[in-house]
């Protein structure tokens, strides 16, 4: 244990003294991932899909404010769509307008979750998402979590009926409302995504509601509780449905161990050491439970000779 | 001589003023109602937007059925339910907007609070080293 407290300190020392570096280079490393999914999937514009145009835009996205990225995002997956078929594109375009327009404006820091569940759907780990999201964001959490997916599935269908309504220039007028139809139709009969909003909504409560519970360990039983449910929750609904994910055991999984680690990083108490005192001032009367935080005796050490000579003397 | 208890208040200010407190103050410039009016004019004009949008792709996804009613001249009724769910769309969003915004700012205020509270307490360690 005290060599991973050590660690612990040493690390969050190391990150701390080139936070700047570490922000730039996290997200230039996301983005990367990102555009790359965009790629793959939906990368009909040669220029964009290239590795210098990938690089540029996560150089860009890794220094504009985070409410941008999602807009940037957004343009190049419309970007895509319009070179494949221009009217599916526009279309496209107009819903993640949309999307972003209600659903989006009121919390833009957690958009972060948007991009995560494509990226990392790509590996069948996009059910962590919600485990991890209950722990560090707010109920809200499920708005982007959901979104994400709905985009996902839609412009996957986009793509697949871009073909009816004309690929490139050629425009096939006659075949534009089919095109139109057949994607919406498909993206509302898609159980998968309700599937996914319920077990995510399920997921984030448990996890917010136990994580701040006063009791000893909160936040790891948190994360457990948030995978848990969210399996039971995707099986019971997945199978009412014919829409079942075995994906989402190692996705909750992953999710669990993936929180721990940030929560150990975030935040590591000493549950054997706790504290309750009450006391009163003016207005309140105060019932506090303590906790003290966990340090390595090194790091103990050292902040005793940074008191320095002057607590000394007082003790003397 | 260094007054690490000062320091250790100045960089927690510091750190709130770089990150958060733009939004705050910015926020705080404004009375509790004039924020929120001002956001909720924001969420009207979005709100209008994706409605006007999502009334062009249920145009385009239903074009047969619209040319009827314009062939029949009856688009009275049509526009009559689009601007009853226009209106609901718009109600449900503004009573959403009024909590969020109301709480935003409420969290902001708190916040602010207590970096004011900080900033007294650096002044005091600033009278004390006098």
């Amino acid at each position: 244990m005290e060599g991973l407290l050590t660690f612990r300190e040493n690390s969050i020392r190391f990150i701390k003294e080139y936070e700047t570096w570490f922000r730039i280079g996290s997200r230039f490393v996301g983005m990367m991932f990102v555009f790359t999914c965009i790629n793959n999937s939906i990368g009909h514009f040669a220029a964009l899909s290239s590795l210098i145009a990938t690089v540029l835009l996560s150089l860009i996205c890794s220094v504009i404010p985070s409410g941008f990225i999602v807009f940037i995002t957004g343009a190049v997956c419309a970007a895509h769509m319009i070179k494949l078929s221009m009217p599916v594109g526009l279309v496209a375009a107009a819903v993640m307008l949309i999307v972003y327009l209600l659903f989006l404006k009121f919390s833009p820091r957690q958009s972060v979750i948007l991009l995560a569940v494509p990226v990392l759907m790509q590996f069948h780990l996009h059910f962590m998402v919600p485990v991890i999201a209950g722990l560090i964001f707010t109920p809200y959490a499920i708005v982007p979590a959901a979104a994400g997916m709905f985009l996902t599935r839609f412009l996957y269908y986009c793509g697949a009926s871009a073909s009816l309504a004309g690929t490139g220039s050629s425009i096939n007028y006659e075949g534009i409302i089919t095109a139109l139809n057949n994607i919406f139709t498909q993206t509302f009969a898609d159980k998968y995504i309700w599937v996914y909003a319920a077990g995510a909504a399920a997921a984030i409560a448990a996890g917010y509601l136990v994580g701040r519970a006063s009791f000893d360990h909160a936040r790891y039983i948190g994360l457990i509780a948030a995978a848990a449910v969210e399996i039971a929750f995707v099986f019971i609904a997945g199978a009412a449905v014919g829409a079942a994910s075995p994906s989402v055991i190692a996705g909750a999984a992953a999710g669990v161990i993936v929180g721990a680690i940030l929560q150990f990083f975030r935040c590591i108490v000493d549950y054997s050491r706790k504290e309750y005192v009450q006391f009163e001032d003016e207005d309140y009367y105060y019932y506090v439970k303590a906790v003290p935080k966990y340090l390595s005796r090194r790091g103990g050490q050292e902040k005793k000779k940074a008191a320095g000579p002057e607590q000394a003397e007082k003790r003397d | 001589m260094l007054d690490l208890k000062k320091i250790r208040l100045m960089t927690r200010a510091s750190v709130y003023e770089k990150e958060e407190g733009v939004r705050d103050m910015s926020r705080n410039s404004f009375f509790a109602s004039d924020y929120v009016r001002y956001c909720l004019l924001k969420n009207f004009l979005a709100v209008t937007l994706s409605a006007f949008l999502i009334l062009v792709i249920y145009c385009l996804c239903n074009v047969e059925y619209v040319m009827t009613l314009v062939a029949e001249v009856n688009l009275g009724q049509f526009f009559r339910k689009v601007i009853f769910i226009y209106i609901l769309a718009v109600c449900v969003y503004t009573g959403i907007g009024v909590i969020a915004y109301s709480v935003q700012y409420k969290a902001s205020r708190d916040r602010l609070r207590k970096y004011y509270r900080l900033l007294k307490l650096i002044e005091k360690c600033g009278q004390e080293d006098r």
